[in-house]
């Protein structure tokens, strides 16, 4: 065997064979480059393995708990962020793709708003004249009636109110029912 | 790895951990905060940085806490996870000269001490293994702290660097002869002459 071959055997002491063991010693006692080196190795190998064992501060898992809070809040954030995002790309290429037909899709939206809105100011002015003739019906029947006979009728109509509605309720209760 | 073995608490907090349990995954924070701590810190060289890189550790482990598998063992996943965010940190590190201090010889920070001569054959303080382990390649480092705190086999080092087992070899023998080297050069002022009759220490 040879010098570098020596060194390989110096750095893998615990794995040598026997024979290998009693080259390498008898090596040792001739060679003072691999003598040095090995009695370096020896005292800083010794030296590596006797050192201590270093520990964290106290507190270690709750620091480490607090850490985890705040990434799983910051990992919240980028989905919500990445959902916006997402939502704004997808009408950008929507906008890009139909960008022009919308274009022109724009007036016919306007005027149908338009006649939306005149439609809407035209049944509100129809409910105003039917409120007005629904009042003056009942002052003309409230001055032509008298009162005791009034709240006979308003009596009455309650009590097929709460008849009605409750055959409506018992109906649809046993229709569930069968179901 | 004999100090490490796995019980049956550990499975179950494993378990639980996968299925979204924080406080089962707090008992493998408990469990393991002296390793993870302790291999951070001999790579990384200093408590803050150790601090923060044992934590993130965990913290990546939390995250791909559903690709660990079971047939491993969980304190080689979980410090293979730990070497490799300290190999990236001291690969930024590097990129990034703090002082002028950082390119003065080692040895002239490293010794000195008065009273050195009584002792110098002991690396007593963490400072001096720091030195030590400085300057030494980032996989080389882990390696080497990985065999000779951990008594991780060839074949765990090879796993959790993602080495195979002969470069893992030969980056630990080159390493300790790097080592020795500066070690002997460190200490050959108050070596005179041979020391043959060591060598029968052997
Ligand atoms: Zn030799």
């Amino acid at each position: 065997m040879k010098h570098p071959q020596f060194e390989a055997l110096l750095f893998d002491i615990d794995h040598l064979g026997h024979e290998e063991r009693i080259a390498l010693e008898a090596h040792l006692r001739e060679c003072e480059h691999c003598n040095v080196l090995a009695t370096s190795w020896r005292d800083l190998e010794g030296n590596l393995i006797s050192a201590p064992k270093m520990e964290p501060a106290a507190g270690f898992t709750e620091r480490f708990r607090e850490r985890l809070v705040v990434y799983k809040r910051r990992k919240q954030e980028r989905l919500t962020l990445a959902v916006i995002l997402a939502i704004l790309i997808s009408l950008i290429i929507v906008t890009g793709f139909f960008g022009l037909e919308l274009l022109t899709f724009i007036p016919s939206v306007i005027s149908l708003l338009l006649k939306s809105i005149n439609g809407l100011v035209l049944l509100g002015g129809l409910l105003t004249i039917l409120g007005d003739f629904v009042l003056v019906l009942l002052e003309g029947i409230t001055q032509s009636l008298p009162a005791g006979l009034l709240l006979a009728i308003a009596a009455a109509t309650s009590g097929l109110a709460v008849i009605w509605m409750f055959s409506i309720y018992r109906f649809g209760f046993n229709t569930l029912r069968k179901e | 790895m004999a100090e490490y073995q796995r019980s049956n608490e550990e499975g179950l907090w494993i378990e639980r951990a996968t299925q979204g349990d924080d406080d089962a995954f707090a008992q493998i924070v408990e469990s393991y905060q002296v390793p993870v701590y302790n291999l951070c810190y001999r790579m990384l060289g200093n408590k803050e940085e150790a601090e923060d890189a044992a934590q993130e550790s965990f913290l990546r482990a939390y995250r791909n806490l559903n690709r660990y598998d079971p047939e491993r063992k969980f304190v080689t996943w979980l410090l293979s996870i730990a070497s490799h965010y300290c190999i990236d940190c001291l690969r930024r590190r590097r990129l990034k000269l703090v002082s002028l201090d950082d390119l003065l010889p080692r040895r002239e920070r490293g010794t000195s001490t008065p009273g050195a001569e009584a002792n110098y054959l002991q690396l007593e303080n963490a400072e001096e293994i720091r030195i030590m382990l400085d300057g030494i390649g980032e996989k080389d480092r882990a390696a080497m702290i990985l065999r000779y705190w951990y008594d991780f086999s060839y074949e765990e080092i090879a796993e959790s660097l993602s080495l195979s087992i002969s470069a893992v070899k030969s980056r630990l023998h080159r390493t300790r002869r790097e080592m020795a080297d500066r070690w002997n050069v460190q200490n050959k002022a108050f070596v005179n002459g041979g020391r043959q009759d060591e060598a029968s220490a052997i």
